[in-house]
């Protein structure tokens, strides 16, 4: 019943935010103020897992289960997590079959361009805290150049810079 | 184009799970491998599927992948997809949550991970590229760079949400179109 009830409550952040870590305000709200679940230190050791490993920044909620429930509970934060993701079909449906009136491709065209834009302002602060040292630098401008110009396969672009990463950590002891 | 379940699978599985940076750097990779590289979907699709994404609840990184799967396998892809992109990296984050402290007492550990992390910056600057690139034709580039200016202006000095700042650039396409 608890993991039921924490499903819920897990699945009332995921499927009232849109973005991985804008669920935060309501699950704070209901896990640490009214029901006590789990403490601010608990939500933010969660929040700083969630972002330090691969994968979406959403997967806090999963960190979150388990700190209440175990391996159960991080079953059904994940569960929270992916449940409302399937209500994307029935709109790519509609919109799909739609697509190629003029009207609506320059608008999901503009939309694609603003994103464009959004990734842009995102990563501002994210370099301000990640972009530390003149290694750092060039690792994130070798990689914008690989990415942007050359067809490498993406996975070999991260494993040449967790390379870098060793490399860095052995000169500077 | 067919693609196998197999191929989808072994591409989310891949994109998911070993990108740092959360959503964004996601959606990066898998705009370049499925639009640049293998070509399975258009860059009209991926616009599709990304602006969808954004007005799905939850993590817009897995709606997305489930709009893409879709397009390119239906629903068995979608669900493959969402697995293989959610699983592996839970599993992760729970090894994460439970040794967290004995991971950030490594020294080497922090620097991989600092160099892995700038690397993502740098695949999220090239997929703001490779976005806004395509569209800026010789006849029609004004539209996009004011997009594209206002989107960063907006979000950064008025911290406006991204939900309002896509749904007015959709606003501004929808009253603005180009000639063909």
């Amino acid at each position: 019943m608890k993991l039921l009830v924490l499903y819920l409550l897990l699945l009332k952040a995921t499927a009232t935010s849109f973005s991985g870590l804008s669920s935060l305000p309501v699950l704070r709200e209901d896990l640490v103020v009214r029901h006590q679940m789990l403490s601010d230190a608990q939500l933010n050791l969660a929040v700083t897992a969630g972002r330090s490993g691969p994968g979406p920044n959403g997967l806090y909620v999963v960190s979150v289960g388990y700190l209440i429930g175990g391996l159960s509970g991080a079953v059904a934060g994940w569960l929270a997590m992916i449940t409302p993701t399937f209500l994307v079909i029935p709109l790519v449906r509609f919109v799909g079959a739609r697509a190629d009136r003029p009207r609506l491709r320059s608008a999901i065209r503009a939309s694609m361009t603003a994103s464009a834009g959004l990734l842009l302002a995102a990563t501002l602060p994210l370099a301000r805290g990640a972009l530390t040292d003149g290694v750092l630098i060039g690792v994130a401008a070798g990689s914008f150049l690989l990415f942007a110009f050359t067809r490498l396969e993406s996975v070999w672009v991260v494993a040449a810079a967790a390379a870098a990463g060793l490399v860095h950590a052995a000169v500077v002891g | 184009m067919s693609v196998s379940l197999r191929a989808l699978a072994g591409l989310f599985l891949r994109a998911g799970n070993l990108t740092f940076g959360g959503g964004d750097a996601i959606t990066a990779v898998l705009q370049r491998e499925l639009v640049v590289r293998r070509g399975w979907i258009t860059l009209d699709e991926f616009a599709l599927a990304q602006s969808l994404g954004g007005v799905t609840p939850g993590p817009r990184i897995l709606a997305f992948a489930a709009a893409v799967a879709w397009i390119v396998r239906r629903g068995i892809g979608a669900v493959t997809a969402v697995l293989a992109i959610s699983v592996p990296s839970a599993i992760v984050t729970v090894a994460l949550t439970a040794g967290f402290d004995s991971l950030r007492g490594s020294r080497a550990a922090t620097l991989t991970l600092a160099a892995v992390l700038a690397s993502a910056i740098g695949l999220m600057w090239a997929a703001g590229w490779l976005l806004l690139q395509p569209q800026l034709r010789r006849d029609a580039w004004l539209k996009p760079v004011i997009v594209f200016a206002g989107a960063v202006v907006v979000f950064v000095v008025w911290s406006v949400s991204p939900i309002q700042v896509l749904a007015v650039a959709a606003v501004i396409g929808a009253l603005w179109v180009d000639p063909a």
